[in-house]
């Protein structure tokens, strides 16, 4: 026999995974015993394969809180994918026909788009978020670490205030960032010389985005007090309307709700969005060996009739430096 | 406590023990026929494997076998993909080819069931462009078997395209890909004691198709998906099994039998198709003055398993189309039942069968007579 040592690694699971003892069990008694044709409704036979096949429709509903009769059973996912794509498609013909997707998704989905554009259909495919993890941990072992020099009661500063204080570091770096598309059309663009961050701020009358004006000009801790104080204007609706307007470039950010990536939606007229995740200790592979550290997820939209990838990704990772290991020196230049 | 008696083996047959145990080592076996490491590897050898099974059980090459979901897959997939726009399909087919979008004509058949091979040439001539012609082997209803040779060589000459759904005659008659001379044709694994969920089209190379789904490129692109190992294990040693035709002369004797005792105590019943060749294991019977649905549930009250026309039809209160087209008259088609025997099916049982048939024919069948007398 041969040695346990020798029995393969398994690490593909994305490819396919065992079957569970229990699944093996439960298929079993349909290949012996219960072995009859769902459809055939004539006799105990079908009706036993019939009532199986619509236990498993109510466990798979249940699974992912869809009602039965909302489960089509197919042959595989690849199936699926094809059947719920090109069904829906062709179903609403020319009534609907764009269909947007992600250069990343499988290929099913994709060659499924293709033969439905030779169909006539348009397609739109999104590009995939540039790599949006920060290593935030040493920020954060400052932030945390922060007390009052008179009361010695620990301070509370918001991560959001030096994520503002990075973000115009970044944008002084990258101009186009800080522009707005009013005259495209006419072949224009404002390149603005002000640094107004938006914060989108979430309140029960809806979205507001009010602005930090000059965020260059203002200290990390002025910049975490003004941002308490506009969202509290907001929710309290005593917000002036000027205040919403004349932004360089908006933050939305769901640290304070949970989630990592998502698609933040530009806030026209200008041309670039940070979307901010709530950070999360995560195992980290550095210098061989794995470390725990704090990450924070972040999502960058951008307008790219004006920035083109190349330019996002070099953004995204001056974002990253300074937000980085050496976040102080960079924050404070 | 009544008998279990099984007799609706062409809905489906049970999964033979060998088959079952093939398949239980491939649930067990973990690995994506698609990747690259041994896992993956040994996964494919039995794809691979399974394919060499089903192509030697219809004694053709195994690159010209692609894996479906199962028959109604491999009929969809030849009939929509096949790049012709006209289709001949006989009117006894099964519906995963009736229901086709494309442009079709329908060939009639005899009052034996089998396809009118003049009615064919004559819709051959009228048409000047390719056709497809898709008569299947084996009825599903009579069990009548086609003329698919002749088919073929009528055919020929007007640059057509054959296909042929071999499901239910699989496993029952002898099937060579060179003598029939098809250029497509369909099988399914659970009519041959293979699993649900798993059947072949088999294609000429000579032909191109367009796949219905899009994918990983799995089975020549045809037909994308990963493969359902197990089931395509189970699929390649059903096919191993049903190559021993020997079996079916048992299973000829009892529904001979049958038919022979029915037609003693009943000389009114009438046996659909008996009168042609048939696959042995079908007997189509209709008990005069009781309509199926009532037979179906005195019988299910018995014990025994039986299905009025096909198992896609039969929970639809309609005449089968098959019977229809055959010319039997509506109230005779209403009062059919299909038996469809299997390996495991004894004489007992048949005697059984036959003295319910009776009770039911005396006890329903001479009330709604004299009603309408």
């Amino acid at each position: 026999m041969r040695k346990l040592e020798h029995r393969p690694v398994y690490l593909d699971n994305h490819a396919t995974t065992q079957m569970d003892q229990r699944v093996l069990d439960a298929m079993l008694p349909y290949f012996s015993d219960k072995f009859g044709n769902p459809h055939s409704d004539s006799h105990y036979f079908g009706w036993e394969a019939s009532e199986a096949i619509n236990i498993s429709r109510e466990q798979i509903a249940n699974s992912i809180g869809a009602n039965a009769d909302e489960i089509v059973f197919t042959s595989g996912a690849t199936e699926a994918n094809n059947l719920a794509l090109k069904g829906v498609a062709r179903l609403f013909g020319k009534k609907k026909d764009h269909i947007i997707t992600c250069v990343t998704e499988h290929p099913c989905v994709l060659e499924s788009v293709r033969s439905l554009v030779d169909e006539g259909m348009r397609a739109t495919y999104l590009n995939v978020n540039h790599d949006g993890l920060i290593d935030i941990t040493e920020l954060e072992d400052f932030r945390n670490s922060l007390t009052d020099i008179y009361t010695g009661e620990k301070k509370k500063i918001t991560p959001l205030a030096f994520i503002i204080k990075a973000l115009v570091a970044s944008l002084k770096k990258f101009p186009s960032f800080n522009s707005s598309i009013d005259e495209i059309d006419s072949g224009k663009m404002t390149l603005k010389k002000y640094y107004h961050i938006g914060i989108a701020v979430d309140t029960p009358h809806g979205l507001m985005v009010p602005k930090i004006r000059d965020a260059n000009n203002k200290s990390i801790s002025v910049i975490s007090k003004d941002l308490k104080e506009v969202s509290d204007l907001c929710r309290n609706l005593k917000i002036d309307k000027k205040e919403l307007f004349g932004g360089s470039m908006t933050i939305t950010s769901l640290g304070g709700i949970g989630g990592s990536f998502f698609t933040p939606i530009i806030n026209y007229p200008e041309v670039a969005i940070l979307g901010v995740g709530k950070s999360q200790k995560k195992q980290i592979f550095i210098n061989d060996k794995f470390v725990t550290r704090t990450m924070l997820p972040i999502s960058l939209s951008y307008d790219h009739r004006i920035i083109d990838g190349a330019e996002a990704a070099r953004f995204n990772n001056d974002l990253k430096e300074n937000l980085g290991k050496n976040f102080a020196y960079k924050l404070a230049v | 406590m009544n008998p279990k008696i099984y007799f609706d083996h062409n809905a489906t047959a049970p999964v033979k023990k060998p088959v079952m145990d093939a398949m239980i080592c491939a649930l067990k076996l973990c690995g994506n026929a698609s990747s690259m490491h041994s896992s993956g590897r040994n996964a494919r050898k039995l794809i691979e494997q399974s394919r060499d099974r089903v192509a030697k059980l219809i004694k053709t090459s195994p690159e010209q076998v692609i894996f479906t979901s199962g028959g109604t897959e491999a009929n969809n997939l030849v009939i929509d993909g096949i790049n012709r726009d006209h289709c001949l399909i006989s009117a006894i087919e099964h519906d995963s080819i009736l229901q086709t979008d494309k442009l079709h004509q329908k060939i009639s058949v005899n009052e034996g069931g089998c396809v009118e091979l003049g009615t064919l040439e004559k819709l051959l001539r009228v048409k000047d462009t390719p056709n497809i012609v898709s008569v299947m082997l084996a009825n599903n209803e009579t069990g009548v078997i086609q003329p698919i040779e002749e088919i073929v060589r009528l055919s020929q000459p007007f640059d057509t395209f054959v296909h042929t759904d071999a499901i239910q005659a699989c496993g029952k008659v002898n099937l060579d890909w060179g003598i029939l001379g098809v250029d497509a044709l369909s099988l399914s694994a659970h009519k041959i004691g293979g699993p649900q969920g798993v059947g072949a089209l088999i294609l000429n190379k000579k032909f191109d198709l367009d796949a219905h789904f899009f994918g990983g490129g799995q089975e020549r692109s045809y037909r994308p998906g990963t493969e359902n190992v197990p089931g395509i294990v189970g699929f390649g040693l059903a096919a191993e099994l049903a190559a021993d035709l020997d079996r079916n002369k048992g299973i000829e004797l009892l529904r001979n039998e049958l038919e022979r005792k029915i037609l003693k105590i009943a000389p009114n019943a009438v046996i659909h198709g008996q009168q042609s060749q048939r696959i042995p294991n079908t007997s189509c019977i209709s008990m005069p003055g009781v309509l199926s649905e009532t037979q179906i549930m005195k019988f299910d009250l018995a014990g025994i398993m039986v299905s009025a026309g096909s198992a896609c039809s039969s929970g639809k209160v309609q005449n089968s189309h098959v019977l229809r087209a055959m010319g039997v008259k509506e109230s005779e088609a209403s009062s059919a039942i299909r038996v469809s025997l299997g390996y495991n099916n004894t004489i007992d049982e048949i005697d059984y069968f036959v003295k319910q048939w009776k009770k039911i024919s005396d006890v329903v069948g001479s009330g709604n007579l004299r009603e309408v007398a």
